[in-house]
């Protein structure tokens, strides 16, 4: 075991893991973060928090992870490299292992022009890839990213999110072997609606042996309405919207569009299961938390080892 | 000075392929210039530099340029370069609260004399109710 | 070559507003090409700031010059006479021309009356372009000849991030992805294996991040 966690634990056995996600509170209210993660205790093998996603503040994703921890629901925590350098993710990785974080997420992050500091200098002082070696080193080699050793290292179980949808598709596969080379555990992807062209992406990524070296989570997301699909198909890069799915959401109609969203998850994750070397998937319900044991039961995913 | 006694004081950039020929066409039917109007002769509105049209405004109330059709030009593309200028002076205007329409362009063909006639009358008496450029240096 | 631009017509006024007469000193190189700081554009910021003044009531004398090159001594000591004629100098150069006079002229005052914005090419007439971020340690030729640092709106160095989209970048669909740019031409040259190999964390170092830079070349010094 590299970091002991439920969810290595879980994809080690070979189990079909779930993960989910939540957004922490654009406030300090420790109420929100403990109630969302109330709904997906026992529906989810351990949670992703999100670090500030599309460069909104928010609560700090250590600080609301190790509350989550506390309440004995695991975190993923995810780290960009847009706000901090590679002193200050380390200082943090340190403190979020002291604190019981098992799980970390790999991230390049959001540009802060989408966020609601558009004015801020970003950092980037590393990239992902970069981010993702360092973080090995920390638990491997025992390793300061500049060489100096760490007396009591980090345990991280590491992860990486790859885009199956974006461009150059040629070479997406290719980075997710940088990501693997430079010390992934697992990755989960980008939301998947277009499921041919992510099981054209799996076949790739077969092909070089990936599957067989990291847990691969494909990424999904109930959709609410027609026009959330129509958004995200035209207005979301590195978005791939099909048009049936979209056209599915209409037919349903205002009133039907969550149940139909919902639907189309599952339908989704009974697709993408049955892809050889998908290792589970990753529900991403963002401020609509509360929908995941729904999908998880339907999806006949219950119950969670 | 009254706005019956003002006499804006103008600066007439004229391509000697069209606004010249309209200029003539324009006095032979009987057309007298304002006194204040200073006619400028170019070879073709591209010549026109934006400075000249800044400094015209310095010394005056406004600035027309008289250029050849669009696709007409002598030069190809001297009239689109005119008016590409135009607009950027336009921006400095407005940026310093100077009215736009202080500077004008028109397009003519060779032997107009009609509209040389009707936009330069009519310039003028714009200019007449706007009033008097107060970016102007004093005399 | 540094690329420029006027900053708003406003802005300069209110720096200058306290000031009679004031000397505009352009430059004849980087700025005069991307024409933000040439002696044409010296003249109509003149003409324009002059008009404004008038509009006020609170008329302004100017002078005007446009040496060579404002960032070399040699160049600016040509203006002597008209800085010391003024109140003020009101520079259209960049950043390091407003500087030398700084440094030459240590009891006038100096505004900026252009942003310096980047280091680039004129594309096309009238439309310029970032090309290099100065970080002191180029990796071109990892890169097939094409910056990540600046071209790339989160300065990546392993390939693209997520945002990749028909060859654009997610940050402004004007802007060209790099590596979408650098992926083409590794392909072209056939050395996509290149971007196999994971670059290590930069040295910053020698970029504005080790602080102020500085080079001495003592074979040329005199």
């Amino acid at each position: 075991m590299k970091s002991g966690s439920n969810l290595e634990k879980i994809l080690c056995a070979g189990h079909f893991a779930v993960t989910a996600e939540l957004g922490p509170p654009k406030s300090v209210s420790a109420e929100v973060v403990y109630k969302k993660a109330e709904t997906l205790k026992g529906y989810a093998d351990a949670v992703n928090i999100t670090d500030c996603q599309t460069a909104i503040v928010r609560m700090s994703s250590i600080a609301a992870g190790s509350m989550l921890a506390s309440r004995g629901i695991e975190p993923i925590i995810q780290m960009t490299c847009r706000d901090r350098n590679r002193i200050a993710i380390q200082s943090d990785l340190l403190g979020a292992s002291a604190l019981g974080v098992k799980n970390l997420l790999c991230l390049t992050g959001d540009h802060q022009k989408f966020g609601n500091h558009p004015q801020s200098k970003n950092v980037f002082d590393l990239d992902s890839i970069q981010l993702i070696k360092m973080v090995k080193d920390m638990r491997d080699e025992k390793k300061f990213q500049c060489g100096e050793e760490i007396k009591v290292e980090p345990h991280f179980f590491i992860g990486a999110a790859e885009n199956p949808f974006s461009e150059p598709f040629e070479f997406r596969v290719l980075r997710l072997a940088k990501k693997v080379k430079a010390g992934i555990d697992f990755v989960q992807t980008q939301v998947v609606y277009n499921v041919e062209k992510f099981s054209k992406w799996m076949e790739m990524v077969r092909e070089l042996g990936l599957h067989e070296k990291v847990f691969i989570l494909a990424g999904v997301a109930p959709l609410k309405s027609a026009g959330m699909a129509k958004y995200m198909k035209n207005n979301v890069p590195g978005m791939d919207v099909p048009d049936k799915i979209v056209e599915r959401m209409t037919v349903a109609g205002k009133e039907k569009a969550k149940e139909e969203g919902v639907n189309i998850c599952i339908d989704i994750i009974d697709q993408v299961k049955e892809i050889k070397g998908v290792a589970g998937v990753h529900i991403m319900a963002i401020e609509w938390e509360e929908i995941v044991p729904e999908i998880v039961e339907k999806a006949g995913l219950l119950p969670r080892p | 000075m009254t706005k019956r006694d003002f006499k804006p004081k103008i600066t007439v950039f004229y391509c000697e392929h069209s606004g010249l020929l309209s200029a003539d066409m324009a006095i032979k039917s009987g057309f007298v210039y304002p006194e204040s109007v200073r006619m400028i002769k170019v070879p073709c509105s591209g010549k026109i530099e934006s400075i000249h049209i800044m400094r015209a405004l310095e010394e005056g109330d406004g600035v027309v340029i008289y250029a050849c059709h669009k696709e007409a030009c002598q030069f190809l593309r001297g009239n689109l370069r005119a008016e590409a200028r135009l607009a950027y002076i336009k921006n400095i205007l407005k940026e310093i609260s100077i009215e736009e329409e202080r500077v004008q362009m028109y397009y003519l063909s060779p032997s107009n004399g009609v509209k040389f006639t009707r936009t330069l009358s009519t310039f003028y008496e714009d200019l007449k109710s706007l009033g008097p450029n107060a970016g102007r240096a004093e005399e | 070559m540094i690329v420029g631009e006027r900053k708003p017509m406003q802005e300069i006024l209110d720096m200058i507003a306290d000031h009679k007469k004031i000397f505009i000193a352009g430059c004849g190189t980087c700025v005069a090409v991307c024409m933000a700081g040439g002696d044409k554009e010296v003249s109509i910021l003149s003409s324009a700031i002059k008009m404004a003044r008038n509009k006020e009531n609170k008329p302004i004398e100017i002078l005007e010059q446009t040496p060579l090159r404002q960032c070399e001594w040699e160049f600016v000591d040509e203006l002597k006479d008209k800085i010391e004629a003024c109140e003020a100098v009101l520079s259209m150069a960049c950043g390091i021309g407003v500087q030398t006079l700084v440094e030459r002229f240590p009891k006038v005052i100096v505004y900026p009356a252009v942003n310096t914005t980047f280091l680039g090419l004129p594309e096309e007439q009238g439309v310029w372009s970032e090309r290099c971020g100065a970080c002191g340690n180029c990796v071109l030729d990892k890169t097939g000849g094409i910056c990540p640092i600046v071209r790339c709106s989160k300065s990546l160095l392993n390939g693209p991030c997520g945002g990749s989209q028909d060859g654009k970048c997610e940050v402004d669909p004007e802007v060209d992805c790099a590596w979408q740019l650098i992926y083409d031409r590794l392909k072209t040259l056939g050395k996509l294996d290149d971007l196999t190999e994971i670059l290590p964390p930069k040295d910053w170092s020698t970029g504005r991040d080790g602080g102020p830079r500085k080079i001495v070349r003592e074979d040329m010094k005199l």
